[in-house]
């Protein structure tokens, strides 16, 4: 072991160093213990520790050239004047009693940075894992949004409901059209029946005039046939009662002839009077409605694409932003690694508290019990053991820069494949 | 294509980051916080496609993990990838002398991860 033995020199920079790390850590504990919580107060603790010792602890190595003063040598071999001597070993016994309780104090307080330390490292474990817990939480809600508009899903679905409803709606189209159709051509039906009626009407009343034309001519026989009764006097007596009779008759066959012409007309009037309210107002009526509903649905055609359109619009974007939401929030998963580093740091730390502290202990018991042959380990020693129990070259770095030593750069990869 | 994990840290902080990292890529993960509870494990049947252990643990480290992985039947070629703080070079020589496929330094990013993982498990 490399060793040095102890003798009673206790150099006044390093007198000057323990009094500052011991203010400088008393400082950051009060500091410490206004801070508003225990995360905070606890690593203002371990930094204030942490710079506290760090300057004692590196000191020696920084100020090797610095002149130290040595104390006399032990009782036995103190070769001055008995009565200064004594005096003067009086006040070194007084100063060693002093320093032996101070560093007595130094394993104190570094038992409570330690817990401080290992507080710290408890408290950041727990809000990691929570910060984890809820990032797992929410990159598990937003994997579930993405998957419910995963473009292929829905774009199978929309289109499926797109060619669905599209063409329910071009064989509502077709149904209209057909209907349509088939109105005109029963209207055109309904027309030409109405014409043939009517031209049937205007047959009778060739036929009525005929019979009036009939009933005319009968009514001349007549009064012919009453003129020649006349002159054939008493023997024409009796066919002058027929020629009467004939007469009478073909009037009464006018006036049957006249009432059913005008029958007919009236009946004429009233066929075309139907056909324009029947028909063709009906057709119109019904050829407005049919364009009516023919344009609704071509309307609705038009409105369903639009509304497709957007929906799957929105849908891209919430997909879109979803994946890059969750992206950063896995790589924030990943980065809360930070934690684990930053705990072995603070173990690190607090390990070489403990070593600090024992080799306080030893130093302190040389000077209570005076054993100048005691041997401690060089602080050196300590260090070096220390640093070969760094786990990562950010420490290496840090303690090689802090006592001016060359800081090699660590061209390791991140990663790297065997 | 899915694959069975082994992930063995003695932090509950690495073993729930690279947790969410790999099952939210589709893969099975088992977790183990100590490279005895990682023997263990293996012992009593896991077959895992791939290891992935941390370097500083408690009383057995990663590279001894890894040398008494491949001592183990079946195992002997599955893939193990050392994730650590430390990037010393003399260590990466042990634990490749050990049969460690992979090196990696801590905090490792998903996408790195995912990557590494996709090049040492064929399938992936």
């Amino acid at each position: 072991m490399n060793a040095v033995t102890l003798r009673p020199i206790i150099t006044k920079p390093h007198w000057l160093l323990l009094m500052s790390a011991a203010l400088s850590l008393l400082l950051m504990l009060g500091v410490a213990a206004l801070a508003p919580s225990p995360a905070i107060l606890a690593a203002l603790a371990a930094g204030g520790a942490v710079g506290a010792l760090g300057s004692y602890w590196l000191a020696p190595m920084k100020r090797r050239s610095i002149p130290t003063i040595q104390y006399p040598p032990a009782p036995e071999s103190v070769t001055a004047p008995p009565s200064e001597a004594a005096t003067s070993i009086d006040g070194l016994h007084d100063k060693a009693a002093s320093v032996v309780a101070e560093l007595g104090h130094y394993q104190h307080f570094l038992g409570i940075l330690r817990d401080q330390i290992g507080n710290v490292g408890l408290e950041t474990e727990g809000a990691a894992l929570d910060i984890l817990t809820r990032l797992s939480e929410i990159d598990r809600r937003i994997q579930a949004i993405i998957a419910f508009v995963e473009p292929s899903g829905t774009d199978d679905d929309v289109t499926d409901l797109m060619l669905r409803s599209e063409a329910r709606m071009a064989e509502s189209r077709r149904l209209l059209d057909d209907f349509r159709a088939s109105r005109d051509c029963a209207a055109n039906e309904t027309r030409k029946s109405l014409d043939e009626i009517l031209r049937m009407v205007e047959g009778l009343n060739r036929i009525v005039g005929q019979v009036r034309t009939v009933s005319r001519q009968t009514s001349m026989l007549a009064i012919n046939a009453a003129i020649e009764a006349a002159q054939a006097g008493e023997a024409g007596k009796g066919f002058r009662i027929v020629a009467g009779e004939v007469k009478q008759l073909s009037h009464i066959s006018d006036q049957a002839a006249r009432d059913i012409g005008e029958g007919i007309c009236g009946l004429q009037t009233a066929i075309r009077a139907s056909m324009e309210t029947m028909v063709l107002d009906r057709l119109e009526a019904e050829k407005v409605g049919f364009d009516h509903l023919a344009g609704s649905i071509g309307d609705l055609t038009v409105n369903f694409d639009q509304l497709i359109g957007h929906q799957r619009d929105v849908m891209a974007k919430v997909h879109c932003e979803s994946e890059r939401i969750a992206g950063p929030i896995l790589q924030l998963i990943g980065s809360i690694q930070f934690q684990d580093v930053t705990r072995q740091q603070l173990q690190h730390v607090a390990r070489s508290m403990d070593m600090i502290g024992r080799h306080s202990q030893g130093l302190g018991r040389v000077l209570r019990d005076y054993q100048l042959d005691h041997e401690v380990p060089a602080i050196e020693t300590e260090i070096a053991a220390a640093m070969a129990g760094y786990v990562m070259s950010q420490q290496r770095n840090i303690h090689n820069q802090a006592i001016g030593a060359e800081v090699a750069e660590d061209k390791g990869p991140l990663v790297e494949l065997f | 294509m899915p694959k069975k994990i082994l992930i063995v840290d003695d932090s509950p902080t690495i073993l729930l980051s690279m947790s969410g990292i790999l099952e939210r890529a589709g893969h099975t993960v088992t977790q183990a916080s100590s490279a005895e509870e990682a023997i263990g494990t293996l012992k009593s049947g896991l077959r895992p496609d791939l290891v992935i252990t941390d370097f500083h643990m408690g009383a057995m480290n990663g590279i001894e993990l890894v040398r008494e992985v491949r001592k183990m039947a079946g195992l002997q070629f599955i893939p193990m990838l050392l994730v650590t703080t430390e990037s010393q070079q003399d260590k990466r020589t042990d634990a490749k002398a050990a049969g460690a496929t992979g090196w990696l330094v801590k905090p490792v990013l998903s996408d790195a991860l995912l990557q590494v993982i996709k090049q040492v498990v064929p399938g992936a």
